[in-house]
């Protein structure tokens, strides 16, 4: 009884796929097949090279941060100071805001209808929905942007073009490559322990590796399962990735990604920075990286603190300090947003000083930083004097690789929407800030794959109604870069 | 689904243990998921995914619709066995494990064709879990862990244990070692280890881990976990077998025996020997880990 593939439910065929993805992809050009582009004429913009994506855990009140609204819970020590017309912020929280707030575009109409840090975290990563019934296909959009920028690889990367930092440690951990080829799936690098793990080799530990990974091929060669050729599946893949390991522990840019000085801890304000998960020091891996020119293009920097719903999930006692101050996982907002505002402000001003890919261009016009969040927080404060989760309107910002400084986009009050500040009826969501970063890197955001292991077809900015009965718009948030 | 209510005055929660299994459903679900963790692959997957109209050979779904099990017969025969030994999921483990299918070799010779999945014509070949990998290099090096704390589930704080746990696997919950860095603790290592492998949260939903990564390879070659177990220093394999005189012949042997749980070929003996021809010691520190490099010892076969 062999049945033949057509035969096969969709769901039979997603596990096949999972068990077999060494053989049947073991060619990177062999799945997905059929990449179309969609009817829509979509022209990307191509204004970065690079991106830096920084996924703010735990949804950061945007009404104490990036959509100031003065109410009459709002603590008075906020120090409140204009960046532009429409811009305020706080000088208590954001001390060093005058080293990024004037370069930044704000969007602050969008809007989420999950208001689980999970299925925010997962719709950030994936670039679409949570559905349950696809999980195992749907790759993170880093893998895809990864799938279309294989092109302009040289033979001398080594690193992979999607690389993240702690996203081990937060809600939605890495989501892979789903029926992308592995070699898509992203290297997360762990704060709490990559400079431990992979820092500490000198010269001699490099002529260790060098020798034992001679050895390793001698015994594999030598082994009646050989390199593992006739275990099949998942054995097949080890073979790869090792491949692409040791040529990344063996690359000195990659211990010089590791390098990082007292100086720039101190700037980055990795010292005072208490959680597992350093935030600058993930922001320090994600410039590192960038600048060593070793093949990756899309750094995901999750601002995971201790891990759970990230540090910002503040429920309880927003402004709560001293005794007051919330417990385990979380931060009172004086402490978690000048955590974000030091590493933020320290990455921007370094990009801004480094020398671009093209002359004349610096690596911050060349890439573009996104602060990103799950949803919002509610305009009006619980009984525990905290916020809760909020979706009709949150904020995200933009920064470099081509974004308008000063652009904002979109009024709210009330916590709702009064200006879209866009082309569209409908308000921006996660999808279109999805489709920004394909187009800013180049990537038509209309394409889909028709063929895809369970027969739907993927689309690279999602449209299917969300929530309600509209269609969500394929566009980019085109009022950023005008 | 049987549409059966509580009686009277029944405790609901006896009364849906009394309900539930009544169903040859339960029974199609409970040995699906054995066949699952056995074989790899269900009979239906995902195992959480049964269409119950698509499950009856006698009655199959008018077309296109195909009927979901990969073999229908045997999984309703599986259950109805389940059923007739009193739900004993010993009783579902023997039977599996005398069949033929859980007893095929990964090696398949021949061409391998995608088809062959559902036919079960070959051992599927799967990524170690988080708990299995970290704890098999301790296993295989003979150096187990010092777990001297753990994260408490109460106020994530720190609990300090009377008799150290030696493996990731003694620990109710793996994710406890999480966390708790203290001067020569390993905590951390093993927990970034884990995560290599995807361990998941209790919070966290579960994510496919069965995904073989780079980052597990560069775990596995530089992690101060393997570096350190691979040295021919303290009580690792590798140093009481030299201290205990043994030939070359003897430790090479072990060394195969312990990581592969296999004796070594006559060509890996002399790839082995040309090894430790140069320096004894740092040869068979090479060997060790070599081997647990190996992709015979990084899959589950």
């Amino acid at each position: 009884m062999v049945k033949r593939l057509e035969e096969m439910s969709r769901r039979e065929l997603l596990k096949l796929f999972g068990i077999s993805v060494g053989a049947v992809i073991a060619d990177s050009a062999a799945w997905p097949r059929n990449v179309q582009a969609q009817s829509k004429k979509i022209t990307p913009r191509g204004t970065a090279r690079n991106v830096i994506f920084i996924q703010n855990c735990g949804a950061m009140s945007q009404n104490e941060t990036f959509d100031f609204k003065e109410t009459k819970w709002t603590a008075k020590d906020l120090n409140i100071q204009k960046v532009n017309s429409e811009f305020l912020i706080s000088k208590t929280l954001f001390p060093q805001y005058e080293r990024w707030a004037p370069k930044a575009a704000v969007v602050r109409t969008l809007w989420e209808n999950s208001l689980v840090h999970f299925t925010g975290m997962y719709h950030s990563q994936a670039g679409r929905a949570f559905n349950p019934a696809i999980i195992r296909e749907v790759p993170a959009f880093g893998s895809v942007v990864a799938y279309e920028l294989e092109k302009d690889r040289k033979p001398s990367d080594t690193f992979p073009t999607y690389m993240s930092v702690d996203l081990w440690n937060t809600r939605c951990p890495q989501i892979g490559s789903g029926m992308l080829h592995p070699k898509f799936a992203g290297l997360d690098l762990n704060t709490s322990t990559v400079f431990d793990s992979f820092a500490g080799g000198d010269a001699k530990a490099e002529v260790d590796l060098a020798r034992r990974w001679e050895v390793l091929n001698r015994i594999s060669e030598a082994s009646p399962s050989g390199s593992g050729n006739t275990l099949g599946g998942k054995a097949d893949e080890y073979g790869a990735h090792y491949e692409y390991a040791y040529k990344i522990l063996m690359d000195p840019r990659f211990k010089k990604v590791l390098n990082v000085t007292d100086e720039e801890r101190q700037r980055y304000g990795v010292d005072k920075d208490k959680g597992t998960c350093k935030l600058g020091l993930a922001m320090l891996l994600a410039r590192n990286v960038l600048a060593s020119d070793a093949g990756t293009r899309f750094m995901w920097v999750s601002n995971a603190y201790n891990g759970n719903n990230g540090a910002a999930d503040n429920h309880d006692q927003i402004y709560g300090r001293g005794a007051l101050a919330p417990r385990g996982f979380l931060l009172p907002i004086y402490d978690s947003v000048p955590r974000l505002d030091a590493a933020v402000g320290s990455l921007i001003e370094d990009l801004s000083k480094m020398p671009g890919k093209e002359p004349g261009k610096t690596m911050l016009d060349e890439t573009m930083v996104v602060i990103g969040h799950e949803f919002g927080r509610t305009p009006d404060m619980n009984l525990n004097f905290g916020r809760d989760h909020w979706g009709p309107a949150y904020t995200d910002v933009f920064i470099g690789g081509g974004v308008k400084p000063g652009r904002m986009i979109g009024r709210t009050e009330g916590g709702k929407s009064i200006d879209h500040g866009w082309a569209y009826k409908q308000q921006p969501m996660k999808d279109h800030v999805t489709a920004t970063v394909y187009s800013a890197l180049g990537i038509d955001y209309s394409k889909k794959f028709e063929k895809t292991p369970s027969g739907r077809a993927y689309e690279y900015q999602q449209t299917a109604p969300l929530g309600g009965p509209s269609f969500i718009p394929l566009t980019d948030i085109a009022e950023l870069f005008v | 689904m049987t549409g059966e209510k509580p009686k009277p005055g029944e405790d609901p929660r006896k009364a849906l243990g009394r309900i539930l299994p009544s169903h040859i459903q339960f029974a199609r679900a409970a040995v699906n998921n054995v066949w699952a963790k056995l074989l790899v692959v269900g009979l239906v997957e995902p195992t959480d995914g049964f269409d119950l109209n698509r499950l009856d050979p006698k009655n199959p779904p008018p077309k296109p619709w195909t009927l979901q099990p990969a073999n229908p017969e045997l999984l309703q025969a599986l259950a109805e066995d389940f059923r007739a030994n009193n739900y004993s999921i010993q009783h579902v483990i023997k039977t599996i494990m005398k069949s033929n299918a859980y007893q095929l070799s990964t090696s398949f010779r021949g061409e391998w064709k995608l088809a062959y999945i559902p036919c079960f014509a070959r051992r599927f070949v799967r990524v170690l879990s988080p708990v299995e990998a970290v704890d098999m290099v301790a296993q295989a090096t003979d150096q187990p862990y010092e777990i001297k704390e753990v994260r408490g589930t109460v106020g994530n704080r720190a609990e300090k244990l009377e008799v150290p746990f030696n493996y990731v696997s003694q620990l109710f919950d793996p994710v406890a070692v999480k966390g708790l860095e203290r001067p020569g603790s390993e905590n951390l290592q093993i927990y970034a280890f884990m995560q290599a492998y995807y361990q998941a949260e209790r919070t966290t939903p579960p994510i496919d881990k069965n995904v073989a990564t780079p980052v597990q390879a560069m775990m596995m070659m530089t992690s101060p976990l393997v570096q350190k177990r691979v040295k021919a220093e303290g009580t690792t394999r590798v140093a009481k077998l030299l201290q205990a005189g043994k030939s070359d012949d003897q430790v090479i042997e072990e060394l195969f025996l312990a990581t592969l749980s296999r004796h070594p070929k006559t060509d890996e003996v002399d790839v082995a020997k040309r090894v430790i021809a140069k320096d004894r010691t740092i040869g068979f520190e090479d060997i060790q880990w070599a081997l647990l490099n190996t992709t015979e010892f990084l899959v589950n076969h």
